[in-house]
This record gives structure tokens, sequence and C-alpha cells, in this order.
């Protein structure tokens, strides 16, 4: 159930300020608004927490197997299974609807998206074994079929998060970058870290959270052009 | 020889409490909510850091839920997974935690309660009324009824 490819959900709860947390990773529990959804093999449940002491089960859906993630994006979750990802539609937060599926789009590669951009890393010898490592850079002005518009090459990525138009990738034992995105025909690397193994990060605020192998590591990123290392607490 | 389930009727399997400090093990999911870290000790429960000084940051604590493998926080309310029960733990004050609510039973997946890997082979099949399966174990087995 715990794969080694992680990601930042960037979902209408996750911002610094707000009364949620923020999520790192492959999550089969998220929260969107006052729902909490969880995936299993088969299934998505449903749950109004807008009582968040009293979750109660709203809808159960059986949609497939083998599903992996969830990730929530505006109205819609995109849900990932070993053969592809579904769209699901919370316009209606209590009944997830099926609205489409993006079938290039696999379930253990890791997205973070924003308005118009999805970022998603490949990493051969992971679950789905990618052809060749990179961050594939999507236009999805329409949700249902992703264009894929740039493939930028990049060695052993992992989890990815996103602050303003930088992208952090981690790559694993070949460190981070830190990508400048405005542009996604012409993604640019602004800054390389290395000394650490990484593998997730959370961007909160002025703070970049990073899961690395030994422990956390705390980088200042309130200077996005100048990422610079706080501190590390070893596991 | 074959795999046969080791049982726990321990009450501490479904209490969720605060523990000190721990080292990391089997280092899970990350999760943020204001001044606190939440990491996820897979099948254990979850590690506190207090970040209110990044560069001071250090584990200060530890959420004992058995079985934990997911992390959501909603204002001061965690949701975990303590084996098949959706846990809410009340995090308003991190170092003394309280269970408010469990919806039992809504994970049917954690496949080790019902098998061992599959390939395994014979089995000594499961017995509820023994109590919850924490781990599978190699050993003779007598006349086993289940294989996987």
């Amino acid at each position: 159930m715990i794969a080694g490819c992680d990601k930042s959900t960037l979902d209408g709860s996750s911002n610094a300020g707000n009364q949620n947390g923020v999520g790192g990773s492959l999550a089969r529990f998220t929260l969107a608004g006052n729902y909490l959804y969880i995936v299993e093999d088969a299934t998505l449940k449903t749950f109004d927490v807008s009582a968040p002491a009293n979750p109660v089960l709203k809808n159960t859906l059986v949609i497939g197997n083998n599903i992996e993630t969830i990730y929530p994006y505006k109205s819609n979750l995109f849900i990932g299974s070993q053969t592809g990802m579904a769209i699901y539609s919370i316009s209606n937060p209590a009944e997830p609807k099926f609205a489409g599926s993006a079938t290039h789009v696999r379930s253990c590669d890791p997205v973070v998206a924003n308005d118009t951009a999805a970022f998603v890393t490949l990493r051969s010898g992971s679950f789905c074994g990618a052809p060749t490592d990179g961050l594939y850079l999507y236009k999805i002005t329409n949700l249902l079929s992703p264009q894929l518009v740039k493939n930028f090459n990049l060695p052993t990525p992992y989890g990815l998060g996103l602050k303003d138009s930088i992208l952090f990738v981690c790559l694993g034992a070949n460190g981070m970058v830190a990508v400048n995105v405005k542009n996604i025909n012409a993604p640019v690397i602004s800054q390389s870290i290395t000394g650490n193994d990484f593998r997730d990060v959370i961007p909160f605020g002025d703070l970049l959270i990073c899961y690395v192998t030994d422990g956390i590591a705390l980088y200042d990123i309130s200077n996005t052009s100048n990422i610079r290392f706080i501190n590390k607490v070893l596991n | 020889m074959g795999f046969k389930p080791v049982y726990s009727t321990s009450a501490d399997l479904y209490l969720i409490q605060n523990k000190p400090a721990r080292v990391v093990t089997n280092a899970g999911k990350i999760y943020v909510k204001g001044n606190y870290i939440f990491q996820n000790e897979i099948g254990e429960g979850i590690h506190i850091l207090d970040n209110t000084t990044p560069a001071n940051t250090t584990r200060s604590g530890f959420i004992n839920i058995k079985g934990s493998q997911e992390i959501a926080i909603k204002g001061n309310y965690l949701y975990s997974n303590n084996f098949n029960d959706l846990v809410v733990v009340d995090i308003s004050d991190v170092n003394n935690v309280k269970e408010v609510s469990r919806v039992k039973n809504i994970f049917y997946n954690n496949n080790y309660q019902l098998a061992p890997l599959a390939g395994s082979g014979y089995f000594e099949c499961v017995d509820n009324s023994k109590g919850i399966v924490i781990n599978w174990i190699r050993d003779s087995i007598n006349n086993p009824k289940c294989r996987n």
C-alpha cells in the first residue's frame, strides 16, 4: 500500500493559513472542502466531515481494481490505478460521479497541478516502470484530455510540490531541483540542491518541508531563487 | 510447515494515546498543520514534530495508533486508520490527544488481516474470535484449509 513515490496535494484545503492541514504524499485519504474521500483497492468512500468529529459515510462507489491514489483538484478527484487515471466530478461533493479518464497518466506517477498545467514525474523502476525518467508537463485546459507539452529529463524523480511558478522536484539520491515552470513549454532549472536523498516535499508558506531518507529536512523558500537549508531532524 | 497468524487481543491495539517521542523506523507520509509536522510511523502511529521555530525543530512526541498508514487533518481533528477502523482524534492539544469518534470496519484491504502474502502457500485460516492478526509466522501447522 505504501509506494516509493509521493506527491504533494494541491487542493483547496492546502493553504498555510487555512483550517486544514497539508498532505504530501500518495494519499488514500484526502480532504476537499467538508468531505473526506478515502480510496481502497476497489472502492471510493465519501464522508461528510462538516462536523469534523463525526464523519458520516455518504457514498460508496466501486470504481475499479488496484486503486492506488486520490488527488483532488478543484471540483474533481483524479483517481489513479495501476492502469490509468479516472476523473470523478465532485461538483456534488457527497456523490462523486465518473467524468472521464486519462489513460496516459498513470496512478503511481505523482501529480500536482495549477489552473492551467499538470506536472507529473515518471521514474523507471517504479511500480509502473516508465520508459524515461523525467518531469512531464501537461496543459490541462481540457481536464479530460491533458495534452503533453514537454518531457523534461530528470534523473530518478520522486515527489513534487508547487509554489507559485516554482516546482520543487525530489530526485532521490540525486537531490532536489527547483524548476521555473512559468512557461511550461520551456521549464528551466533555477536551483539544484544536493546533500540529501529527497523523496517528498511540502511547500508550506516560506518553508519547504522535505521527507528525506534519513529524516525531515527544512529549507527556507521565502526567496525561491535562493533556497537555503535551515535544519534537519534525523530519523 | 506453513503460515500461521499471530493474534493479539490487547486492548492497547485500539487505544489512541500519546507516547514519548521515538525514533523513526518505518517512515511514512508527512503532513503539516500549523506549528506541527506529523509523520506516519507505518503500522504504529504518528510522530509529532514541533516546528514552531524551524531552526530548532525536534521530534516532540508520538501518537499511538496501531495499524496506522494514513493521515488527514481538518482543523483540530486528525483522521487515521486504526487497523480497519477510521478514527478521529482531537489534536487541539497535541500532547493530550483524545479519540473522539470511530467508524468501524471501513477498511477491508488490510490484506494481512486475512492471509499472508500471495503465493505463500498453505496457511492456517484466520479465526476472528481469537483477536486481530498482527503478524504472520512460518511454523508447523495442522491440516491447513486455506491457501494463498
